[in-house]
C-alpha cells in the first residue's frame, strides 16, 4: 500500500492521464452537484450521493493515481456550499480517503474488479466501500463541519447518518453499475431472446411510470423485475434496472409523489436508500450466483462432452483392435467384448454379458480335453494377479458353437486398482495361420533332413560293406577317408537339424535329475584316452555340496563335451586342462581351462556365431563345422543359463570357458517344446 | 532267421540284404507298402525292417495294418528311417513298432546286432 501510494505521489502523468483526471473531476463534480440538490438535513450532507460510487469505481478500474481528481472535485464541490476552506479541505480529505480505503480493501480481500462475481466478495465490497469507507468520509466530513460550528452537536447523529447512507447508496448502486459495464466481455443477446428482453424493458418502463405517476409501491413492482432480470439476463442488466428504477423512485420521493414510512422527505430518502441498497446487494448477488451456476453447468457440459468424446475414441480403439478382446469383472463374468471376439466366439455381447467366459466358450488342449475352469488363463490371471501369456506351443484351442476348433494364443492381464483385482482383460489371437506355418516349417525340416540323410546312409553302408571285402590296404584307407568325410556330413546335417529345432522352439526335451558333478566325472573319464595321447592331464576341482539339477541331461552334456574337447584339442602337449565347479546363491558355474594360446582379438566377438571358425581352429582342427559353440550356447540358454570365456587370463596363460546354470533351473519357455508358458 | 526288408531306395535295400545275408539271415525285399503286406503274409518273416517313406502306402500305414492282422501282429517290426522328429518316433512306437532306428546313426554291423537281439527276445518269448 505504501509503495503504491508513494507511486501515486511520484507518478508522472501522461497526457492521457491528465485528460482522464479532468474527465473524472468533471463527472464527480456534476454528480456531486446533483447529489447535493437532495440535501435537506444539512447543505453538505445528502442522502443521495453518487460521487462515492463514481470514485470507488474509478480507483478500482483506473488505479489509485487518479485520486487527485476526487480530492479536487470534492474540494470545489463543498467550498461552494458552506463552511471555510479548512472544512472543505477536511471534507475533501474524507471524501478522498473513502474510495482509497474501499478500493484497497476490495482489491486486497474481495478480488478487486471481480468483486461482483461471487456472493462472498459482493458482501465484502459492500462492507469495505459502503460501510468502512463511507464511515470514514462521514466521520471526517461531519466532524470538520461540527468543529467549525456548521453542524450543531444535537444534529451530529442525523447528519452523520444521512452522510453515511448517502455514500453507502452511492457505493452499492453506482459502483457496481460502472464496474460491471466496464468488464471486457461484451453483452450479447441472442435473437430468440430479444422479445423477452423487450418485454422486460417495457415492464420496467411501465413499473417506472407506475411508481412515478401512480405512486405504486416500489418494492412490490421492482422485485419481480429484478428476479426476472437476474435469472434471465445477468448482472449488468439487473444492476442497470436497479439504477433506473432507483432513480425513478428517488425523484418521486423528492417530488413528494409518494412518501415512504418517514416523517420527512430526508427520512423517506434514507429509508429508500437503505431498501434500494439492500435490494441491489441481494439481486446482484443472486445474478452472480446464477452466473456462476451457468458457468459451472457449461463447464460440466463441456467436460461431459469431452468424456463422451474420449469414451467414443476409447470404444473406437477397442473395437478396432485386430485381435479378439474380452474384458471381465473380478468374478470372470464378461462385461465387454469387441466385434472380433463376438465373431470368434459366435456370441453377441448383449447375450454374453454377465456370463462367465467358461460358459461362453470352451477351451481344449491338443487332444480335445477341456481345460478346467481354474486352469483357464483368465481365471489364472485373476487369482494370481499376474499376466498370463500362452503361445502356439501351449496348443490351446477355442471350441466354437458349431463345434469347430481354432488354435489360439492368448494374453490375460489382471486389472488392479488400489491393490485389488477388479477384473481382467484378455486378448485372443487366432493362430491358425501361425500353426500352419509351423507345421509347414516342421514338415520342410523333416523332409529336407530325410532327403539329405538318405544318400548319406547309402554311402555309409556301402562303404562299410566294401571295407569287409578283400581289398588292398591302400584301397581300404581311401574308403575309410570317404567314410569319415561322410560321417562329417552326417554330423553337419544333425547339427543343422538341431539348430533349427532349437531356434524354432521345437527341440524335444525331457527333464530328469542330473548330478552335474557325477556327469562331469563320467565325461572326463571318456576323454582320458584322447588327452593321454597328448600327455594332457585333466584335473577336476569340485565345489562342495550336491549339485543335482532337474534338466534335460543333453542340454548340459553336449555343451560340456564340446568345450572339454576343444580345451584338450587346443592344449599344448604336456600341459593340463582344469575343470572346476563353484556355486553362488543362485547359480552353479562350471569352468574348463587349459594352458593353450589366447583367443585372438578378432575371433573373440564371433566365437559363438554360427559357422564361425578362427584361423587357429582351422589349422589345428580342420574338420570342425563351426557349429559346436553356437549349439552349446543355445542349449545352455535354454536352461536359463549363460556361457562365456576369458581370454587372455590374468597372471597366467590359457583360455577359460564358463558355463553358468541357474539353481533352480529357469527353463526358457521360448526354447523348449512342450513347456506351458505361464506367469510372465 | 528270416527278415523282410521294406525299403524303396534300391541301393539301401541291396546293402541291407547283403549285410543281413552275410550275417546268416534269409532276406526278402519289398519296395512298396502293398508288396510288403503281401510278402509278409506269404514269406512269414521273423522280423520286418520297415522304412517310413514308401510309394503308395506309408510305413506307418503298413505298420498299423500288420498289427491288425492276427497272424502277423506278433512279428517284430523295426522302423528304419531317416525321419528323426520326436513326434514320428513316438507315433511309431505307440502303434507297435519294436524299435525306431535312424539310418545315419547306425553302422550296419550294429544294426545287425540290434535285430538279432530283438529276434532272440521274440524267440525266447515263444
Amino acid at each position: 500500500m505504501r509503495k503504491k501510494l508513494w507511486r501515486t505521489f511520484t507518478y508522472a502523468y501522461t497526457k492521457k492521464d491528465l485528460a482522464i483526471l479532468f474527465g473524472l473531476f468533471a463527472v464527480y463534480f456534476v454528480a456531486g452537484k446533483v447529489g447535493l440538490s437532495f440535501a435537506s438535513v444539512n447543505p453538505s450532507a445528502s442522502a443521495i450521493w453518487p460521487p462515492t460510487g463514481i470514485a470507488v469505481a474509478a480507483l478500482i478500474l483506473l488505479g489509485y493515481r487518479f485520486w487527485p481528481a476526487i480530492f479536487i472535485g470534492a474540494l470545489f464541490l463543498h467550498a461552494g456550499v458552506q463552511g471555510t476552506f479548512s472544512t472543505s479541505l477536511g471534507i475533501a480529505l474524507g471524501n478522498t480517503l473513502e474510495p482509497i480505503i474501499g478500493t484497497y480493501l476490495t482489491n486486497r480481500f474481495a478480488n478487486g474488479r471481480k468483486a461482483f462475481e461471487e456472493m462472498q466478495s459482493i458482501f465484502k465490497f459492500a462492507f469495505f466501500a459502503g460501510v468502512l469507507g463511507a464511515g470514514v468520509s462521514a466521520t471526517i466530513g461531519v466532524t470538520s463541519l461540527a468543529l467549525a460550528g456548521f453542524v450543531p452537536l444535537n444534529t451530529y447523529a442525523s447528519v452523520w447518518f444521512t452522510w453515511l447512507l448517502g455514500d453507502t447508496g452511492g457505493a452499492l448502486i453506482v459502483a457496481p453499475f460502472l464496474i460491471l459495464w466496464a468488464e471486457k466481455s461484451s453483452f450479447t443477446l441472442s435473437r430468440n431472446r430479444v422479445p423477452e428482453f423487450s418485454l422486460l424493458i417495457l415492464a420496467s418502463l411501465v413499473a417506472g411510470w407506475m411508481v412515478f405517476e401512480a405512486s405504486f409501491p416500489f418494492i412490490s413492482l421492482a422485485i419481480p423485475l429484478f428476479v426476472w432480470s437476474a435469472l434471465r439476463f445477468g448482472r449488468r442488466i439487473t444492476v442497470t434496472l436497479i439504477v433506473f428504477l432507483s432513480v425513478i423512485a428517488i425523484i418521486s420521493i423528492f417530488n413528494g409523489n409518494y412518501m415512504l414510512v418517514g416523517k420527512t422527505p430526508n427520512d423517506s430518502l434514507i429509508i429508500a436508500q437503505m431498501c434500494i441498497s439492500v435490494t441491489a446487494l441481494t439481486f446482484i448477488g443472486m445474478a452472480a450466483i446464477i452466473r456462476k451456476n451457468k458457468i459451472m453447468l457449461k463447464n460440466l457440459r463441456q467436460e461431459e462432452a469431452k468424456i463422451i468424446e474420449a469414451k467414443a475414441k476409447e470404444d473406437a480403439i477397442l473395437m478396432s483392435i485386430g485381435d479378439a478382446l474380452v474384458v471381465t469383472d473380478k468374478e470372470g463374468a464378461i462385461i465387454l467384448m469387441n466385434p472380433q471376439a463376438e465373431r470368434m466366439f459366435e456370441w453377441k455381447l448383449e447375450k454374453a454379458f454377465g456370463w462367465p467366459v467358461a460358459n461362453v466358450v470352451m477351451i481344449e488342449d491338443e487332444n480335445g480335453v477341456p481345460i478346467e475352469k481354474e486352469k483357464r488363463p483368465i481365471t489364472l490371471a485373476l487369482t494370481s494377479q499376474k499376466k498370463i501369456t500362452t503361445t502356439d506351443q501351449d496348443n490351446l484351442y477355442y471350441v466354437k458353437r458349431n463345434g469347430t476348433r481354432i488354435p489360439v494364443g492368448l494374453t490375460a492381464t489382471p486389472v488392479i486398482l488400489d491393490n485389488a483385482v477388479v477384473g481382467a482383460i484378455a486378448l485372443v489371437r487366432d493362430i491358425t495361420f501361425e500353426k500352419e506355418i509351423d507345421r509347414s516349417k516342421n514338415e520342410f525340416i523333416s523332409i529336407a533332413s530325410h532327403q539329405l540323410r538318405t544318400p548319406l546312409s547309402s554311402v555309409k553302408w556301402i562303404i562299410e560293406l566294401l571295407l569287409e571285402d578283400r581289398l588292398a590296404e591302400t584301397q581300404k584307407n581311401k574308403l575309410r577317408d570317404i567314410y569319415h568325410s561322410n560321417e562329417r556330413l552326417i554330423n553337419l546335417v544333425n547339427d543343422l537339424l538341431n539348430i533349427t529345432h532349437i531356434e524354432n522352439g521345437t527341440l524335444p526335451s525331457s527333464s530328469s535329475p542330473v548330478n552335474i558333478s557325477e556327469e562331469i566325472q563320467r565325461q572326463l573319464a571318456l576323454f582320458q584316452e584322447t588327452a593321454g595321447k597328448k600327455d594332457v592331464a585333466i584335473l577336476y576341482k569340485k565345489a562342495e555340496g550336491d549339485h543335482t539339477l532337474l534338466i534335460d541331461p543333453v542340454f548340459f552334456i553336449e555343451p560340456f563335451k564340446n568345450i572339454l574337447e576343444n580345451a584338450i584339442t587346443y592344449a599344448p602337449k604336456n600341459s593340463k586342462v582344469e575343470v572346476r565347479t563353484e556355486t553362488t546363491h543362485t547359480s552353479l558355474i562350471v569352468t574348463i581351462q587349459n594352458d593353450g594360446p589366447a583367443i585372438k582379438k578378432e575371433d573373440r566377438e564371433k566365437l559363438f556365431n554360427k559357422f564361425y571358425r578362427g584361423r587357429k581352429a582351422q589349422t589345428i582342427k580342420p574338420s570342425g563345422s563351426g557349429l559346436g559353440l553356437y549349439i552349446a550356447k543355445l542349449h545352455i540358454e535354454s536352461l536359463g543359463g549363460s556361457i562365456w570365456f576369458d581370454s587372455p587370463l590374468k597372471n597366467t596363460k590359457g583360455v577359460a570357458f564358463h558355463i553358468r546354470m541357474p539353481m533352480p533351473p529357469q527353463i526358457n519357455p521360448l526354447r523348449i517344446h512342450n513347456t506351458r508358458t505361464v506367469f510372465v | 532267421m528270416k527278415i523282410l526288408i521294406v525299403e524303396d531306395e534300391e541301393m539301401l535295400a541291396r546293402a541291407l540284404a547283403e549285410k543281413f545275408g552275410k550275417s546268416g539271415f534269409d532276406t526278402a525285399i519289398a519296395h512298396t507298402g502293398n508288396t510288403a503286406l503281401k510278402m509278409a503274409g506269404e514269406y512269414k518273416p521273423d522280423v520286418i525292417l520297415l522304412d517310413i517313406l514308401l510309394p503308395g502306402k506309408s510305413g506307418i500305414q503298413v505298420l498299423r495294418r500288420l498289427k491288425a492282422i492276427k497272424k502277423l501282429a506278433k512279428t517284430p517290426v523295426v522302423i528304419l528311417s531317416n525321419f528323426s522328429q520326436e513326434i514320428d518316433i513316438k507315433h511309431a512306437l505307440e502303434i507297435g513298432a519294436r524299435d525306431y532306428i535312424i539310418k545315419t546313426q547306425y553302422p550296419l554291423s550294429q544294426l545287425v546286432e540290434r535285430i538279432k537281439t530283438i529276434v532272440s527276445v521274440k524267440q525266447n518269448l515263444i
